[in-house]
């Protein structure tokens, strides 16, 4: 049996093919596949703090150590310690998720053409020195959070990738504005949304391909983007290389990576990955009880205020007497950090944290405070932020069967001696 | 392998202030975007012990820790997955039958691990 890299499938290997293998050398890739495969799960482990949440630390290609969700098709989060003293996530640790397991391995920037299509009045076929060339480029500093960040905290737990929380990072993005592409295409009568296809798709024939569509307006308000590279690099391919879909404000759904495909579409989009796939309840917070039936579902858009504390975590130790420094990150989901507030008293007091540099609205904004254990013992330590819309963070957390949207106010427990 | 090469005009990051959450990427330099080749880690795990269950189905799409990594679930949240696998995803599961076997393996292999 051979592993086949560009199906992503087990597939007997005839003897034919061997020698042909050996004869062009290709056998020796072949043993420094097997090699890199245990290098990839030779690291160390980790337990997340819930049921079940022990979890393979993993360096896959371009990455580096990462905690290892899932191998096929990738998911990758991000350890909490990336996210302390810096607002601007590494590409090599930045989370990775994908849906479907025919991912290619090899992406060719002369040959990759993104296309235009459907209702628009001149269909575009753009290699990658056209997009990169024609259009002004612009860049924009902003989250991409999966939907399901935090899922594994959840109560009661529901079924999906268990992410603590770290399926979140923030980069300054590079490329150009989907608008001025659209307006280049030219936008047909009666268009009313654009639908975004990556190349990826299912190993089986059946499998819904995975599309994401946004509304006109929204498609052209001149902030979504359509980026060529991530805090100054191109993208690793994990993380969507060549191109990759900018959302400002709204969650890594609607990303789309390795984007090939853009179709201009006359009606609303059916397809499986908007009309059934990640549909929240359309209630404050999406938030609904287990079993609760009737609510009417809605496909999910922006994402809501969060904040962490990433210096110090439950189990850590402070003294006492001694003025304690904590710090971390927060952002406002669609509207920038108005004002984040920190407690070392279980919340029964509040400061307001010293915000860090404005990086614009949709960034990771830096915050840190200041602290004394006046004795001995457990202090919990909570951060909670508010956005420029008052959007703040909430006590109790959400629940929805999905696992999305978890913005409830963080707590660590730290011991102080 | 033919190793693409291209010139793109790209922003330096540390240039955007606290103005406009969206700016013109002005301040450019060239970097080379580079064509990619990756391998994947290899998926060596497998399920073992299965008794009937033909857990091969799942391993077309998938690696084991997208069954390992789950919380304890009911049986029928089980049924439900798998149901959405057949049914949503098209996973070839050939009969009902074959079904139910991989339900209670993936149930009764979810509550050992916890």
């Amino acid at each position: 049996m051979g592993y086949d890299y560009a199906k992503g499938r087990v597939r007997p290997l005839d003897a034919k093919r061997r020698n042909l293998l050996r004869m062009t050398g290709l056998l020796a890739g072949a043993g420094l596949l097997a090699s890199e495969a245990a290098s990839a799960f030779a690291a160390g482990m980790v337990e997340l703090p819930f049921a079940n949440g022990e979890r393979r630390m993993a360096k896959f290609p371009q990455k580096g150590e990462m905690i290892l969700q899932r191998t096929r098709p990738a998911l990758l989060e991000t350890p909490m310690h990336v996210y302390d003293n810096r607002v601007f996530t590494p590409n090599d640790e930045f989370f990775v998720r994908w849906h479907l397991a025919d991912i290619p391995q090899s992406v060719n920037v002369d040959s990759f053409r993104l296309r235009v299509h459907g209702a628009v009045n001149s269909p575009l076929e753009l290699t990658l020195k056209q997009l990169i060339n024609d259009f002004e480029p612009v860049q924009v500093a902003a989250v991409c959070q999966c939907s399901g960040n935090s899922r594994g905290f959840f109560a009661p737990r529901v079924a999906g990738g268990e992410w603590g929380n770290g399926a979140m990072g923030n980069a300054m993005w590079t490329g150009v504005r989907l608008k001025d592409v659209l307006a280049k295409a030219g936008l047909g009568a009666g268009a009313v949304q654009v639908r975004f296809n990556g190349v990826d798709k299912g190993v089986e024939p059946k499998t819904p391909d995975f599309m994401k569509s946004l509304a006109v307006d929204h498609a052209n308000d001149g902030e979504v983007m359509i980026a060529y590279a991530m805090n100054g690099q191109q993208l690793p391919l994990l993380n969507g290389f060549p191109l990759r879909l900018v959302v400002p404000g709204w969650y890594a759904t609607y990303w789309v990576k390795m984007l090939d495909d853009i179709e201009v579409l006359t009606q609303p989009d059916d397809n499986f990955w908007m009309k059934t796939a990640y549909l929240i309840p359309d209630t404050p917070g999406a938030d609904m009880k287990p079993g609760e039936a009737g609510l009417k579902m809605v496909p999910i858009n922006k994402m809501n205020t969060r904040s962490f504390i990433t210096n110090l975590h439950t189990g850590s130790t402070v003294h006492v007497k001694h003025s304690t420094l904590a710090r971390g990150i927060a952002f406002g989901g669609d509207a920038g950090v108005a004002k984040v507030m920190f407690s070392a008293d279980g919340g029964a007091t509040w400061q307001d944290a010293k915000l860090g540099p404005d990086h614009g609205k949709y960034s990771f904004r830096g915050w840190e405070a200041h602290f004394t254990p006046a004795k001995k013992g457990e202090l919990a330590l909570m951060v909670k932020a508010v956005n420029t819309d008052g959007q703040g963070q909430s006590d109790q957390p959400n629940w929805n069967p999905a696992g999305f949207m978890r913005n409830v106010i963080e707590r660590v427990s730290v011991r102080a001696v | 392998m033919k190793s693409g090469k291209l010139v793109l005009a790209l922003a330096l990051p540390a240039v955007l202030g606290a103005a406009a959450a969206h700016a013109a990427a002005p301040e450019a330099r060239r970097i080379e975007l580079k064509s990619v080749t990756v391998h994947f880690p290899k998926v060596t795990r497998r399920f073992t012990h299965t008794g009937t269950a033909k857990t091969s189905y799942c391993m077309i799409c998938h690696s084991t820790g997208m069954i390992t990594t789950q919380p304890p679930m009911l049986e029928a949240a089980w049924k439900a997955e798998v149901a959405k696998m057949k049914g949503v995803y098209g996973c070839p599961v050939p009969s009902d039958e074959v079904a139910d076997q991989l339900v209670s393996y993936f149930y009764a292999l979810n509550n050992k691990t916890k």
